[in-house]
């Protein structure tokens, strides 16, 4: 008897929904605020949750509030398999923003696209709405990395560089951008003179960086990986006395980097969003008014100045939030629709341009070159 | 028994219409298999495992790879996943079952993390860090049947659960589990009594790593897309609270503990960024108070409060 | 002979557990291993039944060598062996106990067992049986379905002989299957035994309590410091010389001349230290200590003696603060610690030099001893020693230790050497030393002697003598009665959780009870244990 009552009473807790309010737009998140990954999740989640106090105080959308309801998928896929499932039929959401963790999104892209519940997805990997004519529903906001090659590449034509050596960790992040690298790059007339792998906990990469200065011919080193393990390649790489220009990929926007390597980031150039520059901007920036009035309520909720992050939850939210305004109604197919005919809508990651052929969205005019100078960040010019 | 009219009781599930529910319980029976492999080597045989995660993760992948990078049937390669590593665990047992105690744990903890390593290493054949996506969903083309909603794979799943039951129970209950029990008591007993401990041993190792690969098969061709992350350290040492719930030593208490785990922290996500917090509380409670588990802990506790409110002076803590 | 044992060996490191051990068993017999403790007995069990390969020499049992074969393979050929311990499984039911040491025999493989194919519930149904059968054998058919972990001590030890049976061996070891069995229960294992032999079972078993054995052994194998010193009928082997010696320990040489005779009354007025008055402990059904009472005036060297499960551990126990004491009391330096815990003896100045020593291995000479300081040492020292304000306590340690080194100079010798890589007896005056750090004003030492060779034992004796002098109070429990007592003031000799006898050492000495006391020439325990107990025998 004892176990019979233990079971209905756990499918109880289960079954048990909450009531509805219907004067409401639910949308659902899928932020990772414990586990591996949480340190992300958690950044998304109040960015989102600014964008839904924003749009509520200025009277939600038609005169419907947005009620954000976030399942902590705990970095976890199954988890979030569960979770989407929960969102979509208990909540009943209209519209869902993903997890931080690519691999939580792949998990639910089956699942989303035969609910017809349109995702804005913050995992960063291409693969998740590719190719779009399977992904119908799955939309990204974050910047990837093939738009962040091709920026440094357009820059490297108009600086004259054709010959480049790329060292990169092999962490999932970097190993797709080396493989992007290796794709882009030939076809645009840049040669990869010679590739270096790190691992990405190694405690010094100076062996990589000695072949590559060995190479007289390279004119520029491009450094892809994150955490830790980019401080330590520019500190290898002062210690070495390359002289040659250094360029990141975006992941330098995080601000340990400038605490671990100290000084030897300084001179680092790397393509990211403007959040960091915003003051420097010129007004005529379309994303200067979004990023300065986000940071400017950012610091007044949360009383400290946002992380790149929180950028990402902040346009998915309010992106929807528009797509739901332009299609007049809360059908996910409207949403999707409308959703995937937004243009040129300046965000505070980048600026996003959604089509049938492209659900990445972020373009490459939201993406700022900027460079490391007496340990702060600074537009570059 | 109530257990097997419960189980059966579960049938009903996919017609509720709640996918949710539904995908819920196909997790909670998924995790059961491994949780019923660790309770056979942990909670019978007294082997401490904390590199369960290993095998499951091994089963989904070989699965997955067979059926991706072969093209071949998904369950032959399920078949296949759950054959090898039965295999390997066999020489895994031969290898590690010369150590015990904190020895066996962190030698178990270190195969879990050697194999994760590899999951994320081979990225030819795992797809890195990135994962491996389009893993075709199950069928029987004979039968014409085909499992690819949770409604259709809640029977794969409940089938999968059934025969895992069914063997341990067995396997338990026959006087081969009286030996493995002993194992777990006196080693140096069951030797001078006729019995190969290691052999023994190595052969609980196999069913339990075998039984953990099926549901990693499975497991692969439900979400259709594996990352090396469900099959890290975490679910090793997720799989042992479980067993710590279920009272290491009841195939019922770990299909509940399955299913408290899972569920527990629903609830508790109103909690906000407390529930872990909260969770681990209650797992040291549980663990601390209640060594036979919380099915029969709270059976216990409400019959003592029960018997308290007839006799308020009598009542202990 | 069906099991001839030949020329074994067996060497622990350094130490040496067997020599040379040659004896032959033919089938059916009833045999008995007796020896003092540390003689090697249970190392000899663990030899033949494949626990331990030996160093040197050869096992043949029915014309094949078993020397180095594991106990899994020994159990098939028919030698099958119970342990001190018990090793009970304590989770499962009696009659599964029972089942479980059939399983083995049945041959039931695991991938049969998953899919419950006929054969399983087939050799299930015959385990069933067979268990029934063996529990019916040795009485416990009543128990049948009670957990094993209930049962009383005696009832465990009959239940693992018939665990063992039901593996289908004929051939017993039983290594202690009397150990802490209260004379009712012994009675009834005597039964057992009886009846096992009369079902042509050969039974070689160790055994302590002498008036057991002479009852129901037909011979007996007497073993000391690791070789056998006699083989013979009961008869014989009472009367012999180097058994009533090996048990009563060899008075060491060099003590017995130069022992001065201490004044043993010259604090005659004064309090006792410790004063322990009828006392009473109980385990479970088990009454290990009855109504003993001990005094210890400051500045005496006490010996309390006895043979193997005479209740001197339980005495000791009861002076640490950790036993269950059910009856009597305990006063140390006038203040009733009959319930203290061990850490308040500790603080009241009592130190214990437990039996084997108990040295942290891995850790040198010096910082075992600086160990032994660690409960006197202050908060400020243990957590801060580099502060200035620590100073004073490191000092004092310093000293000590240099004390120590003064009365043990072999220590400073070996100061920085592991103490793992001691010798017994090295060890042995480690531990002395180790439990001097505490200044303690009792000194308490459990079997200095044991595993330590002749000529160390009166050296460390020696030097026992001159802590006495330095004004040291001293329990010293020991097996070696003789050596003890020769450099005691007073002796006590427990038998059967009792005190015997007890008054000046130099009366002991010359007592015929003692070797009474040893060798069971006393009314056996069994039998008068029966008379008394007689009418709740139901």
């Amino acid at each position: 008897m004892k176990r019979w009552t233990g079971l209905i009473g756990a499918l109880a807790i289960v079954v048990g929904g909450g009531a509805q309010a219907q004067d409401t737009i639910k949308i659902g998140s899928l932020f990772e605020t414990s586990g591996f990954l949480a340190f992300l999740g958690n950044q998304g989640l109040e960015g989102a949750n600014l964008a839904v106090e924003e749009i509520n105080a200025s009277g939600g959308i038609d005169g419907k509030k947005i009620d954000l309801v976030n399942f902590n998928t705990e970095s976890d896929e199954t988890k979030a398999v569960i979770g989407v499932k929960k969102l979509i039929e208990r909540d009943k959401v209209v519209a869902l923003i993903g997890a931080m963790n690519s691999g939580s999104t792949f998990s639910i892209i089956d699942i989303v696209q035969r609910a017809g519940i349109p995702i804005v997805s913050n995992g960063a990997s291409r693969a998740i709405s590719t190719p779009v004519n399977e992904k119908k529903w799955v939309f990204q906001a974050p910047l990837t990395d093939v738009l962040v090659i091709n920026v440094l590449i357009d820059h490297f034509k108009e600086k004259g560089i054709g010959k480049i050596a790329l060292n990169n960790a092999d962490s999932g992040f970097a190993t797709s951008g080396m493989k992007q690298w290796q794709r882009i790059a030939p076809e645009r007339g840049i040669d990869i003179v010679i590739q270096q792998t790190y691992g990405n906990n190694d405690p010094d990469m100076t062996p990589q960086l000695t072949n590559i200065r060995a190479k007289s011919e390279v004119q520029a080193v491009v450094q892809w990986g994150t955490g830790k393990g980019q401080a330590i390649v520019a500190k290898n790489y002062r210690q070495l006395g390359i002289d040659k220009p250094l360029y990141y990929s975006h992941a330098a926007s995080d601000p340990n980097l400038i605490k671990l390597a100290g000084d030897a980031a300084n001179g680092i150039i790397f393509p990211t969003s403007k959040i960091a520059v915003v003051d420097e901007l010129p007004d005529s920036d379309p994303q200067k008014k979004v990023t300065a009035n986000f940071i400017e309520k950012f610091k007044a909720k949360y009383g400290r100045g946002p992380a790149t992050f929180a950028g990402n939850g902040y346009d998915s939210m309010i992106m929807l939030a528009d797509a739901i305004r332009r299609a007049g109604s809360t059908d996910p197919a409207k949403i999707r629709d409308a959703f995937e005919q937004t243009v040129d809508y300046p965000g505070v990651t980048s600026v996003y341009t959604y089509s049938a052929v492209d659900h990445y969205g972020a373009q490459p005019e939201g993406v700022a070159l900027q460079i490391i100078e007496d340990g702060k960040i600074r537009l570059y010019k | 028994m109530k257990t097997p009219l419960a189980l059966v009781c579960l049938l009903i599930v996919p017609f509720l219409g709640s996918d949710y529910l539904t995908n819920l319980l196909i997790v909670v029976m998924l995790h059961a298999l491994p949780a019923i492999g660790v309770s056979l080597l942990m909670g019978y045989t007294g082997q401490i495992s904390l590199g369960h995660a290993a095998f499951y993760g091994l089963g989904a992948y070989g699965a997955a790879a067979f059926s991706v990078h072969g093209g071949g049937d998904p369950w032959i390669g399920i078949a296949l996943a759950t054959f090898l590593v039965g295999v390997m665990s066999s020489y895994l047992g031969w290898v590690i079952f010369r150590l015990r105690g904190h020895y066996l744990a962190v030698a178990t903890l270190g195969f879990g993390f050697i194999v994760n390593i590899a999951f994320v290493e081979l990225r030819d054949w795992t797809g890195g860090p990135n994962g491996l996506p389009g893993i075709p969903p199950l069928d029987i083309p004979i039968l014409d049947l085909s499992f690819h909603t949770d409604g259709t794979f809640f029977y794969v799943a409940w089938v999968a659960m059934i025969l895992a039951v069914v063997m341990a129970q067995n396997l338990v209950n026959a006087p081969v589990g009286l030996v493995m029990r002993g194992i777990a008591e006196s080693e140096r007993a069951v030797s001078s009594l006729g019995n190969d401990v290691t052999s023994l041993k190595r052969k609980i190792l196999v069913i339990s790593a075998a039984v953990s690969a099926a549901s990693g098969g499975l497991y692969a061709h439900y979400i259709g897309y594996i990352s090396p992350q469900p099959f890290a350290i975490d679910f090793s040492i997720k799989l042992v609270v479980i067993i710590a719930i279920g009272g290491f030593r009841s195939i019922p208490g770990i299909l509940f503990a399955t299913l408290f785990v899972t569920v527990i922290t629903e609830p508790l996500q109103e909690l906000g960024y407390y529930d872990v917090v909260v969770y681990g509380l209650f797992l040291v409670v549980i663990i601390a108070y209640m060594p036979q588990g919380l099915l029969q802990g709270a059976y216990g506790l409400g019959r003592r409060m029960l018997s308290g409110a007839r006799a308020p002076a009598g009542a202990g803590r | 002979m069906t099991l001839t044992v030949s020329g074994i060996g067996m060497k622990f490191g350094g130490l040496e557990a067997l020599r040379d051990i040659t004896f032959g068993v033919d089938d059916g017999e009833l045999v008995a291993v007796i020896g003092p403790n540390g003689a090697g007995k249970s190392t000899l069990i663990n030899v033949i039944c494949g626990n331990y390969a030996p160093t040197a020499g050869a096992i043949e049992f029915r014309h094949r060598r078993i020397d180095a074969l594991p106990p899994h393979i020994m159990n098939p050929l028919g030698i099958v062996r119970t342990f001190q311990t018990i090793e009970l499984f304590r989770e499962l039911t009696v009659h599964e106990n029972v089942m479980a040491g059939g399983v083995a025999g049945a041959k039931v493989g695991v991938a049969p067992s998953l899919f419950r194919w006929p054969s399983v519930s087939r050799s299930e149904k015959a385990l069933t049986r067979m268990a029934d059968e063996y529990l019916d054998l040795v009485g416990l058919d009543r128990r049948r379905d009670d957990p094993a972990s209930v049962l009383s001590a005696g009832q465990q030890r009959l239940l693992i002989i018939a665990r063992a049976l039901a593996s289908g061996a004929d051939w017993l070891f039983l290594d202690e299957p009397g150990a802490g069995l209260n004379p009712v229960a012994k009675e009834r294992l005597a039964e057992v035994i009886a009846r096992l032999r009369d079902h042509g079972k050969t039974i070689v078993f160790v055994e302590h309590d002498m008036g057991f054995i002479g009852r129901i052994a037909e011979r007996i194998i007497v073993i000391d410091r690791g070789r056998v010193i006699a083989d013979d009928v009961p008869e014989k082997i009472r009367s012999d010389e180097r058994v009533i010696s090996a048990y009563l320990g060899v008075g060491s040489a060099s003590t017995r001349g130069g022992r001065k005779t201490a004044a043993p009354s010259k604090r005659k007025e004064t309090a006792p230290l410790l004063d322990i008055r009828d006392l009473t402990v109980r385990y479970g059904g088990i009454t290990a200590l009855q109504d003993t009472s001990l005094t210890l005036m400051p500045g005496e060297l006490v010996a309390v003696v006895g043979a193997n499960g005479a209740g001197k551990s339980t005495l000791l126990k009861a002076i640490m603060g950790e036993a269950p004491v059910a009856s009597g009391k305990i006063f140390l330096d006038g203040q009733d610690a009959t319930h203290w815990t061990p850490r308040q003896f500790v603080a009241a100045g009592l130190s214990m030099c437990p039996e084997g020593r108990q040295l942290f291995g891995s850790l040198s000479v010096i910082d075992n001893l600086k160990l032994g300081r660690y409960t006197q040492v202050g908060a400020l020292e243990r957590w801060l020693p580099w502060s200035p304000r620590a100073g004073h306590e490191g000092g004092d340690t310093d000293r000590l230790i240099e004390e120590v080194f003064d009365v043990f100079p072999l220590l400073r010798e070996r100061r920085d050497q592991l103490a793992g890589t001691l010798s017994g007896g090295e060890g042995q005056v480690l531990a002395i030393g180790r439990a001097l750090m505490n200044t303690p004003d009792l000194l308490v030492l459990d079997e200095p002697s044991l595993g330590v060779a002749p000529r160390m034992i009166a050296e460390i004796f020696e030097r026992l003598t001159a802590l006495r002098e330095r004004g040291m109070t001293i329990l010293l429990v020991e097996q070696n009665a003789r050596a003890a007592l020769e450099i005691a003031d007073r002796g006590y000799v427990l038998d059967s959780g009792r005190v015997m006898v007890e008054g000046s050492a130099v009366e002991l000495l010359e007592s015929e009870s003692m070797a009474e006391a040893y060798l069971g020439a006393f009314p056996v325990s069994g039998e008068t244990g029966a008379a008394r107990t007689g009418g709740t025998h139901a």
